[in-house]
């Protein structure tokens, strides 16, 4: 079966602090797969998640990374994300006077470009954000409000679901999106992303909880300490970790 | 013989009026006919004066709503009781004329002038208690080159209230300089509510010279976008002279290519003007290595109770914002564009409704290059939203920016 995403012993550094952070990951997501990684602060799992995104600044220095069979490191973020990679970020950026209706209408309509399908006017696009929202519990009112500026940080995250719904990506990583959820908010955004599941897609998520990962189970849950996989196994592996720490998880590997 | 000024003086430190208007390509006589005017005009659906050379244009007005009315002014305006300032106070004027305002009008106004060569003066008056919205609309048609000087005064009586725009829209002409000297005099309890937007030409320099009394409220929110080797020039004096005046001024650049904006914002505070609360800033956001602002904020204070600051901020796009959008698909170019469109829309919230859309559409065609037409925009507000649950097959419900309006009709 031909695997969604294939890490090999990636290196990579953040050119900002001159530092070496990714230490040779390698980690494989096969179709219908839910990934979770854990770890500590610092651990270099947004990192990880920028890096396959292709900010600016994170420097693959080794290894190698396969989207759908492609290598997916010489692509520009735009491509990457056209081409079904879809992050969900830890600290969504306010974006001032970009119209959210506006922003979300361009980006679902690039992605159509690049698949060869038409671009939807604004009334076809309303619609099927309408419906969207709603799955979301989110008030029509976000549309004609800017992009995340004044969101609450649970509204920050409800809205990169909402994001990921409407663009429908094949490879979602979601950076700590169930941080700043209210329990409620938590159960909603666990359906939608619960919603999106297909045999045919998958998942990386980062958390520091396993109340996100009750709702989700996950396949897998992976533990990363200071830029590498030193952990894997089943969803029992999150429970351990809960119970008993990092600390006497991992004791000096951390 | 006039004297134009330079650098030399203080006041012109950044704009080199003189070598601007001395390097003016010949003009070459042109003269515009009506139907070429008639062509040019921006559609506003609102009641309009078009004035050119100064003069109105009797074949393109339209009514005028009750409570305003268009007169003549005499030879020259009767001054704010500054001091004159430079050369350009001394410009003869042949026929002035004053917009009275002595009722509340039930709609806004639009003053097109159509830039020409001769220099005019115009009064805005608005009588005690009424409220009144007037949109001045500069513009040009595409072969017209040279200077026009306008010397305006707006005159507000207690307790009156005007929401002023005025737009400089005018073709990306490098032949053209337009200069405008508004001098206003606010009295007690007044307030102006200004917006002012920049685009287009050579050269523009757009003064403003507020005299408030006291309890007056000043707002002006004034955005520019310049392209290629434009230079536009936005200078501010405010006179705080008695007590408890709330001033807020934003002033946005938005610049492409080699283009020069300059900002200068000076507020006077007077020893009686205690409880003054006075704020300005300056953003500046450059969109090419070789686009310059040059900004000068000044306080002057006598009085000792008093809130006043300023602040500035320039720089291009962030790299966070661009990379957020290039995550979600936008490629470069998109996400530059978008981002930018914000910075726009921002400041065109504060715009009048009746000027939005024609301001809105100038800005999209300073982004995209000036010629081609822009795509179009819709405008998600919360109107459209809840027209489209009315009517979700009406196709006509989408507003889009730049749609065209009626041409209004004219009495011949
Ligand atoms: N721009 C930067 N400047 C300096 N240090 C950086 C920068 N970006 C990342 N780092 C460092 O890289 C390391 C990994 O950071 P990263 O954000 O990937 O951690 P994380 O596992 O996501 O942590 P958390 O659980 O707190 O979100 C940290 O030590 C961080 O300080
Ligand atoms: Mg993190």
């Amino acid at each position: 079966m031909k695997h969604i995403l294939e890490i090999e012993a990636l290196q990579a550094r953040v050119t900002e602090a001159d530092k070496a952070i990714l230490h040779g990951v390698s980690l494989t997501l096969g179709a219908g797969e839910l990934h979770a990684i854990m770890g500590p602060n610092g651990a270099g799992k947004s990192t990880l998640g920028y890096t396959l995104a292709g900010r600016e600044g994170y420097e693959v220095t080794g290894g190698s990374v396969k989207f759908l069979g492609e290598d997916l490191l010489t692509q520009e973020p735009d491509e990457r994300a056209r081409a079904g990679v879809f992050l969900a970020f830890q600290y969504p950026v306010e974006l001032p006077g970009v119209n959210v209706a506006t922003f979300l209408r361009t980006a679902l309509n690039a992605h159509r470009t690049a698949h060869g399908e038409a671009e939807l006017d604004a009334l076809a696009f309303v619609k099927l954000c309408r419906a969207a929202m709603a799955e979301l519990h989110m008030p029509e009112s976000f549309l004609t409000r800017n992009v995340n500026a004044g969101f609450s940080g649970g509204e920050k995250k409800r809205f990169e679901i909402l994001q990921m719904a409407l663009l429908q990506p094949r490879l979602a990583i979601l950076d700590e999106t169930d941080s700043g959820l209210d329990i409620d908010a938590l159960r909603i955004v666990a359906a939608g992303v619960n919603a999106l599941r297909t045999p045919s897609n998958a998942f990386l998520v980062i958390t520091h909880y396993q109340r996100l990962l009750e709702y989700l189970k996950p396949t897998h849950v992976h533990i990363m300490a200071a830029g590498k996989i030193v952990r894997s196994g089943g969803p029992e592996l999150a429970i351990q970790l809960e119970a008993e720490g990092y600390d006497s998880l991992l004791g000096n590997a951390a | 013989m006039l004297v134009l000024p330079t650098p030399a003086t203080e006041a012109w430190k950044f704009t080199h009026l003189k070598r601007a208007i001395e390097t003016l390509p010949d003009a070459g006589g042109q003269e515009s006919t009506l139907r070429e005017i008639e062509q040019a005009l921006p559609i506003f659906a609102i009641p309009q004066v078009v004035f050119h050379h100064g003069q109105p244009v009797p074949e393109l007005g339209t009514p005028l709503p009750a409570g305003v009315e268009l007169r003549p002014l005499g030879a020259k305006l009767t001054g704010s009781g500054q001091p004159e300032l430079d050369s350009l106070d001394t410009l003869a004027v042949a026929h002035g004329w004053e917009l009275h305002i002595h009722r509340t009008p039930s709609t806004p106004v639009v003053l097109i002038h159509m830039a020409g060569t001769a220099p005019t003066s115009l009064q805005l008056t608005v009588a005690a208690k009424v409220s009144a919205t007037v949109v001045e609309a500069h513009h040009a048609l595409p072969h017209q080159v040279g200077w026009q000087h306008h010397a305006t005064s707006v005159q507000l009586g207690e307790g009156a209230t005007l929401k002023h725009s005025v737009l400089h829209l005018l073709p990306d002409a490098m032949g053209l300089i337009v200069t405008r000297r508004q001098r206003q005099t606010l009295a007690a309890g007044a307030t102006y509510e200004g917006t002012l937007g920049m685009a287009g030409g050579g050269l523009i320099r757009s003064e403003i010279h507020t005299h408030l009394s006291t309890g007056c409220t000043y707002h002006l929110t004034s955005l520019s976008t310049a392209r290629a080797a434009q230079h536009h020039d936005v200078t501010l004096q405010t006179h705080h002279a008695g007590e408890g005046n709330a001033v807020v001024i934003r002033q946005r650049n938005l610049q492409l290519d080699e283009s020069h904006c300059v900002f200068q914002g000076k507020f006077w505070v007077a020893a009686e003007a205690q409880k003054t609360n006075a704020y300005m800033h300056n953003h500046t956001l450059l969109l090419s290595d070789t686009a310059r602002a040059s900004v000068k904020p000044e306080l002057e204070i006598y009085a000792d109770d008093v809130k006043c600051s300023h602040g500035a901020a320039s720089g291009g796009l962030n790299p966070q914002h661009l990379f957020y959008l290039q995550a979600r698909g936008l490629n470069e170019t998109q996400a530059r564009a978008l981002l930018v469109q914000g910075y726009a829309d921002e400041f065109l919230a504060a715009f009048p409704s009746a000027t939005r859309s024609i301001w809105a559409a100038r800005v999209q065609e300073w982004l995209s290059g000036g010629s081609k037409a822009p795509p179009p925009l819709t405008d998600f507000s919360t109107e459209w939203l809840a027209n489209t649950k009315a009517n979700p097959e009406q196709r006509e419900v989408l507003r889009e920016y730049g749609d065209t309006l009626e041409r209004p009709h004219y009495e011949r």
